[in-house]
């Protein structure tokens, strides 16, 4: 795969996982939400073995696999199981309404786009919206997080923030080295599965993912 | 020799956990965990006695790297962390023995508690920012089991809020380090080396000061909210909390200094590329916001195990403001600061464990007259209250006083004053709720309660450690400190 086009198909991926950060806000139920969010993923491992072809690099390679497998598959799935559990309040609860939502995150996309403008970074690859893009995908995760009240949906709101972060990371230097990215890997791997078994656990105590009943502990 | 001590003190945590998990052990779980963090201080000893007769050690071909600073952040973490496994046995069999723990969860606690050692040791013995990313990333995930452990709503509450502020947090540091990263890889390629802080500092002064700047905010702001820094603070003082005390010795003595351990680490890069006057303002407005923001809650505060979260919000603040005051003395004070708050708030957090236990409510309220029921317990926490107050003789009053002579020395005055009034507000009302417990007329039906040997050891050592450096300071704690502040001038 030539570099040219390598990094115009980056630029594409990344504006698509930026849409569908955008999309993730504005659907009504949880489990649509996934989907989404299955489908950020999958661009982010694509995007990452472009990079890989592109410089024919292994360890990029590895890293877009791991993404594939992890943040595509993996997590999803998880989360699908808890949802599965949990038949009743399958309308997002948030603090924000839907289309106030979207309104805010388009106007964030459009803030960091005309603000950050390649200052202070050249993409290594040399996709030119993909910084901005990506700081972005990570703001609207923030958003999701703090204006969700149901626990799936904040946990999605993390890791559409992680997704985010890890676009900037390939654009700006190709990730980190192999060893070190295998244990962001292992690290990321783990909370899911802690974010699981929370869940599971909330479920059993209160009866409900309403964060809203995670209120005792103030002052 | 370096590399055999390091992987024996990962390694040994690690395994004795899988042998308490997969042996299925009951009883004797505790007493093997205290043999491998026992293990772990003794081989932590010829590391320490090595790096300050001969200066900074590498292995694992400059994997591993361990100065004088670190030294002094990887012995906390060991001698704590065999006072907290000490504390554990009478803490966790009580709670096995009244049914809120499982025999199954004992066996977690332990494993976890062992794994989450390793975790924080690997923290300051790497030389490689990633990695040191890596470690802290799973300090949070372990912990945040344990401080989930009893299955409680609030429990869980805290634990959830722990989880994702954390990650959060940390995932802002990963932000900033792969922006260290891109800084790096400009001047020397792209290869491991140019994660490694030794490195790193040697080309800092050619890195683009614009990338290291912002590098060094989002480095601040996520190993701030996992160091307790207001405002990212909201998730300590449940987390703190909630947890088991004897982890919460563990999280407010020794992680966080692992997480601002970080910060002194890329602080050092960040004033080779772009001078200390902007890394000094970051944190001194942190350091300061901190301070301050506990007193009010700390004034209204009456769950004493929260009460001590939040005074761990107010010392990480003030170990912060002295680092950004800047200058030898008061780089001193933040060092000296650092270990006082590890023993004395671990200490604290053993008694009040004891406390909790015995009145069944962590409310301040009910525990009235504590020297006259529980003399051991009250004294260990009245003495740990006093060090904590930072009154003389204890070694938190002459870093506060040289934090604040440091202020002065350095042409920032004001903010050494306004730091000083801050602290004094936060003692007196400290003092004001211990005295209370401690001297108030015992309510009818109050519990007497005698604390087991172990128990009343795992209080009583680390404010007799603390004791020992604040009156009669050895000779070569003074060295090893002052070593780690040449460390922190970027010598």
């Amino acid at each position: 795969m030539s570099r040219e086009f390598a990094s115009s198909t980056i630029d594409n991926l990344a504006l698509g996982m930026l849409l569908a950060a955008i999309a993730i806000v504005w659907v009504r139920t949880p489990g649509q939400a996934l989907l989404l969010f299955a489908a950020q993923s999958v661009m982010l491992g694509a995007a990452a073995v472009s990079a890989g072809l592109a410089e024919s690099s292994p360890h990029i390679l590895v890293a877009g696999a791991l993404t594939l497998a992890i943040k595509g598959i993996a997590a999803p799935v998880l989360l699908w199981v808890v949802l599965k559990r949990i038949p009743a309040g399958d309308e997002i609860d948030a603090t924000l309404g839907r289309r106030m939502g979207v309104a805010l995150a388009i106007a964030l996309a459009l803030v960091f786009a005309q603000s950050f403008d390649g200052y202070p970074f050249v993409a290594a690859i040399g996709a030119q919206r993909v910084l901005p893009t990506a700081v972005t995908v990570v703001v609207i995760g923030l958003q999701l997080m703090v204006t969700r009240r149901q626990a799936v949906s904040q946990a999605l709101g993390f890791l559409v923030l992680e997704n985010g972060m890890a676009l900037a990371a390939l654009t700006a230097t190709y990730g980190m080295p192999l060893g070190v990215e295998l244990g962001i890997f292992l690290d990321l791997f783990l909370v899911v599965l802690v974010i699981f078994v929370y869940t599971a656990r909330m479920h059993l105590i209160f009866g409900s993912l309403d964060t809203d009943r995670l209120r005792s502990l103030r002052g | 020799m370096i590399s055999w001590a390091v992987a024996f003190m990962i390694v040994v945590p690690v395994a004795s956990a899988l042998a308490i998990w997969g042996l299925r052990l009951r009883t004797l779980a505790g007493p093997l965990a205290l043999l491998a963090t026992i293990a772990m201080l003794t081989a932590s000893a010829p590391i320490a006695i090595r790096v300050e007769s001969e200066g900074p050690q590498s292995a694992f071909r400059g994997w591993v790297l361990v100065d004088s600073l670190s030294v002094v952040i990887l012995v906390l973490i060991i001698a704590v962390g065999v006072c907290a496994v000490l504390n554990s046995v009478s803490y966790i069999d009580h709670d096995v023995a009244g049914g809120e723990l499982t025999e199954h969860d004992r066996r977690r606690y332990y494993a976890l508690l062992l794994v989450f050692m390793a975790t924080m040791v690997t923290v300051p013995v790497t030389n490689n920012l990633g990695v040191m990313w890596v470690a802290i990333e799973a300090t949070t995930v372990v912990s945040v089991l344990l401080v989930s452990i009893y299955r409680t709503g609030p429990a869980l509450e805290a634990a959830w809020k722990y989880l994702l502020i954390g990650s959060v947090g940390i995932g802002l540091a990963l932000f900033g380090t792969m922006m260290t990263y891109y800084a790096s890889s400009a001047i020397s390629g792209e290869n491991g080396s140019a994660l490694s802080w030794t490195e790193l500092q040697r080309i800092a002064a050619q890195f683009d000061p614009r990338v290291m700047r912002l590098a060094f905010i989002f480095v601040v702001v996520g190993y701030g909210t996992k160091a307790g820094l207001a405002p990212m603070h909201t998730w300590l003082p449940d987390a703190h909390s909630q947890a088991p005390s004897p982890v919460s010795g563990l999280l407010s003595g020794v992680l966080l200094n692992c997480a601002v351990y970080a910060i002194l680490r890329f602080r050092i890069i960040a004033i080779g590329s772009a001078g200390s006057q902007f890394t000094d303002h970051l944190l001194i407005a942190f350091g300061l916001f901190s301070i301050a923001i506990a007193v009010p809650f700390l004034v209204v505060q009456h769950d004493i195990k929260r009460m001590l979260g939040y005074h761990s919000v107010e010392h990480m603040g003030i170990i912060v403001l002295a680092i950004g005051i800047g200058g030898h003395v008061a780089l001193y004070a933040a060092m000296l600061h650092l270990v006082a708050h590890s023993l004395t708030k671990s200490s604290l957090f053993f008694a009040a464990g004891s406390l909790v236990q015995a009145f069944h409510t962590r409310s301040m309220h009910r525990m009235r007259g504590l020297l006259r029921i529980m003399p051991v317990a009250g004294a260990g926490l009245m003495l740990g209250v006093l060090a904590l107050a930072g009154l003389p003789p204890f070694a938190m009053f002459t870093s506060e006083f040289g934090l604040v002579s440091g202020a002065f020395a350095s042409g920032r005055g004001t903010i050494g004053v306004l730091g000083a009034v801050f602290i004094t507000l936060a003692a007196i009302s400290l003092l004001y709720h211990s005295i209370e417990v401690a001297y108030g007329e015992p309510r009818p039906g109050a519990p007497v309660r005698r604390l087991s040997a172990s128990t009343a050891l795992s209080v009583f050592a680390p404010l007799l450690l603390l004791s020992w450096i604040s009156i009669a300071p050895p000779s070569a704690f003074v060295h090893s400190i002052d070593h780690a502040v040449l460390v922190l001038e970027g010598n």
